[in-house]
């Protein structure tokens, strides 16, 4: 068996991260990269839209988006005038299950983006005439969101991938919903979710690590709200049959597909099985067997993909192409017919050990910039994969067999039931 | 091979006797090397008829040589961790390949071999035919497309930048083997190429390794000159988009200088001031612009969702162009009339010292984000050459602290003008 290793130097791990514990529960990680003057704060924190009462009303996004429409002590004006004047960019944003926070900045500016940073965390007044305007732009971005086909085939695909009652079944808000948000649901939802009890801040940059611990204490240390429990997330039944839906919209000439079904999280033991063979089926080179089958051989498609959607939770396996209408049958049936291959023909010797390589190899690519390491990082803290997981990622990697790639098809994949969207 | 070392910017530039111009920048952060080809043929170098073909070669370049079938070329690159793409502008294409440092030769090679050894086989054309026609497909399903493709040819009667890069359908569907090959010979040769590579190696070792594979390959026919000098605009054009959807857009597009004109960089400040300082290139980046003076004047004030303008580095004189997005039950002539009374306000009161400070501030930080990897930096470097020269991008930000407030208005009165306006409206027919 071959090892490809990356050089140990150019990866992240316990001897170059700096790790500090603030008594208010915030984890702050720090990696100093003097290759450029910018620096970027990344992290999270345990509010989402899994927080949201009923599911699925968008309430979660609305209250990070109005963060920066003004705090107690500046306006929403005198918060971009601040940050843009800089040249620095900042914002808040809810996923399912964490709230993400990110600041990019000139080194010069780390204190004053971090001051920033939590004044419209921890302090945001929720203006009335800026929740408005706020809406309206969240009621234009929806209207938009129904003329795409991508997104209607996108949210028709969770809608029956997922339970109602799933958090992962709904789109993050509808018109109706966007409409009816009050203010007093804003500060009550901000009020009672924003916590720093499990919040990670990853900073990356040119800053000296015991630097960027006292800036962080200026700016969160004397933090000291709490928050709920969240009851677990209900099951997600497997999906029986081949339920599909369709989503006309007039006028366009390229119909948008997805199919799959719900899949594994980031921390389950099959994850590096589980990513490699969906490589070979549908990302190396130019998206792995389905691009050679679907796009170089047959010109159905320009694109075509397979992705593992898992994270804290278990996502989605999906295929998803761009295609003519009368094509999408086709696509579908030829990426069937491929699943069906990965789970009945363990991959050739040439497959797994070019996708090996091409994971251990690809490593250093993506930690370019502060972004890429912040989230390797991120990566490591968020899924418990312990901060030495890149040292010894070549070892991981290398020690896979094929006959555990057939095994991960087997359990994740399925070419009989799913779900199968498309819109266009 | 004639060498030129710029110590105060790092860049190496280097020619070899085939007429090949190399730009190499030493970046020693990270153990990889971006490596990028660059040819002097985009959408500009195309007429009636052959509209899309830099595109549609670009395609071709990745079905094979000789040497390469397709999906081994893929291969080779993926197992050593390689990341590579490719694509085509106005101007230019470029083809670049981000490896593992101890590894680029493979991407030279790969590079060298396909430069004069694209293969075109008819059955390839013909499946990269309906390709590029999905593609296309997919962008029609855009209203923005459709939009900006109008606004296009209505502000470019003769020059070529009137058509959009992927080409006329017409054009994708009747196009041959041949004229795509021929286009390909008339413009793939080393005289016509620029190399651009950042990374982690020694630059003398690196030019060495390049002279090695590209230096044998033989000078091409001088590329034909685009000789469409688009004639001044007398007056505004208008176009009207329908179309499904319930929202409405908004342009309005000028004619602007070209990257080498003294004009360009007091443009870039209009730019800032009014939507903040864009990302340099099209390739992304910039900073958000909700103080900037377009997003005060009409997200603010519940005119439009968004508004911005941008104005991007081109050979030719190209586009300066406003978009916005109309709120619900707001018109499009109510944006159109907020965004000229934003123009108006910028050709009538000088900019203040503290907005030419903050777009050189908010500039000077895109410059940094957007040099922190070594694909950027490669990026630039070959960019900048297509569009001016090297030391457009490493005097890029002296440049900007020479322009003045008299400058940046001078330039907003000469070219933002009703008689050089091309407006646009997308009027969705579901509201």
């Amino acid at each position: 068996m071959k090892t490809h290793r990356p050089a140990a130097a150019s990866v992240p791990h316990t001897g170059n991260i700096a790790q500090f514990s603030l008594d208010n529960g915030i984890t702050l990680l720090v990696y100093e990269n003097f290759a450029s003057p910018a620096v970027i704060v990344s992290g999270y924190f345990t509010a989402g839209m899994r927080d949201e009462a009923p599911l699925g009303t968008g309430l979660s996004g609305f209250v990070t988006d109005c963060l920066t429409r003004g705090t107690t002590r500046r306006s929403y004006a005198q918060i971009y005038d601040v940050t843009e004047s800089i040249g620095a960019s900042m914002g808040v944003s809810a996923g399912t299950h964490t709230s993400s926070l990110y600041a990019k900045s000139l080194a010069e500016d780390l204190p004053l983006m971090l001051d920033l940073l939590s004044d419209v965390v921890r302090h945001p007044s929720f203006p009335a005439e800026e929740l408005e305007r706020e809406r309206a732009e969240w009621i234009s971005a929806l209207r938009e969101r129904e003329n795409s086909t991508r997104a209607q085939s996108g949210m028709a695909f969770y809608d029956l991938c997922y339970p109602e009652g799933h958090p992962y079944h709904y789109p993050g808000g509808t018109l109706e919903t966007a409409r009816a948000i009050t203010r007093e649901q804003v500060l009550e939802h901000h009020r009672t979710f924003f916590s720093p009890r499990e919040m990670t801040l990853c900073i990356v940059g040119a800053v000296k690590a015991e630097e960027a611990l006292t800036r962080v204490v200026a700016a969160f240390g004397d933090w000291t709200a709490t928050r709920p429990e969240r009851a677990p997330m209900i099951p997600a039944p497997a999906i029986v049959g081949q339920p599909r839906r369709h989503i006309p919209l007039r006028n366009k000439s390229q119909t948008s597909l997805q199919w799959g079904f719900p899949a594994l999280p980031r921390n389950s033991p099959d994850w590096i099985p589980a990513v490699l063979m969906n490589s070979i089926l549908g990302q190396f080179g130019m998206y792995g067997r389905l691009g050679e089958r679907v796009r170089k051989e047959e010109g159905l498609v320009y694109y075509i993909g397979t992705s593992f959607s898992g994270g804290i939770g278990p996502g989605a396996w999906q295929c998803h192409a761009g295609t003519q209408p009368t094509t999408v049958d086709r696509v579908v049936e030829i990426s069937r017919n491929e699943v069906r291959r990965i789970q009945d023909k363990r991959v050739t010797a040439r497959e797994l050990d070019d996708n090996k390589r091409y994971f251990v190899g690809s490593l250093p690519l993506q930690m370019e910039t502060n972004e890429g390491i912040a989230g390797r990082i991120l990566d490591m803290r968020r899924y418990n994969l312990g901060f030495d997981y890149l040292l010894n990622y070549a070892e991981r990697i290398n020690s896979i067999t094929a006959a555990q790639l057939q095994g991960a098809a087997q359990r994740w994949l399925n070419a009989d039931n799913f779900v199968l969207t498309s819109s266009g | 091979m004639r060498v030129r070392h710029d110590r105060a910017t790092g860049v190496t530039t280097a020619s070899l006797s085939n007429g090949l111009t190399i730009l190499a920048r030493e970046m020693r952060a990270a153990p990889i090397t971006a490596f990028c080809v660059w040819y002097r043929v985009g959408s500009r170098n195309e007429h009636l008829g052959i509209t899309g073909a830099s595109h549609w070669v670009e395609h071709m370049m990745f079905k094979g040589t000789p040497q390469h079938n397709e999906a081994e070329m893929d291969r080779l690159i993926s197992r050593e961790g390689g990341h590579r793409n490719a694509f085509t502008w106005i101007d230019c294409t470029a083809y670049y390949e981000t490896m593992p440092s101890d590894k680029i030769d493979l991407a030279i090679a790969l590079e060298a071999d396909r430069m004069t050894g694209s293969l075109f086989r008819p059955r390839d054309v013909a499946s990269e035919r309906t390709v590029i026609i999905n593609e296309r497909q997919g962008s029609e399903n855009s209203p923005g497309f459709r939009l900006g493709e109008e606004v296009q040819a209505a502000a470019f009667r003769v020059h070529p930048y009137g058509h959009e890069v992927i080409g006329h359908m017409a054009d994708l569907q009747s196009m041959s083997r041949d004229d795509l090959f021929g286009h390909y010979r008339r413009f793939y040769a080393p005289n016509n190429a620029i190399v651009s590579v950042a990374g982690d190696f020694d630059t003398a070792d690196m030019l060495a390794r390049i002279a090695r594979k590209l230096g044998p390959l033989k000078r091409g026919v001088a590329a034909p000159k685009v000789a469409a000098d688009e004639p001044e605009q007398k007056g505004e054009r208008r176009v009207t988009v329908r179309g499904e959807g319930k929202t409405d857009y908004v342009t309005l597009a000028f004619h602007a200088p070209g990257a080498m004109h003294p004009d360009a960089m007091p443009l870039v400040v209009v730019e800032a001031v009014l939507s903040g300082a864009g990302g340099l290139t099209f390739f992304g980046g910039g900073t958000s612009n909700r103080s900037s003076r377009l997003s005060k004047a009409l997200v603010d004030t519940g005119i439009s969702a968004d508004a911005g303008c941008s104005v991007v580095p081109t050979i030719d004189p190209f586009l300066f162009s406003f978009s916005a997005t109309p709120q619900v039950g707001v018109p499009p002539a109510d944006v159109e009339a907020a965004l000229w009374r934003e123009i108006e306000r910028i050709k009538t009161e000088p900019i203040s010292a503290e907005e030419l400070e903050k777009a050189i501030k908010q500039t000077r930080a895109q410059v940094a984000f957007n040099t922190e990897s070594c694909t950027n930096q490669a990026f630039w470097l070959g960019f900048s050459q297509i569009v001016a020269d090297t030391a457009w991008f490493t005097g890029y930000l002296d440049r900007l602290r020479q322009v003045t407030p008299a400058e940046v208005q001078r330039v907003a009165q000469t070219y933002l003008t009703r008689d050089n306006v091309t407006v646009g409206v997308y009027v969705a027919d579901e509201k």
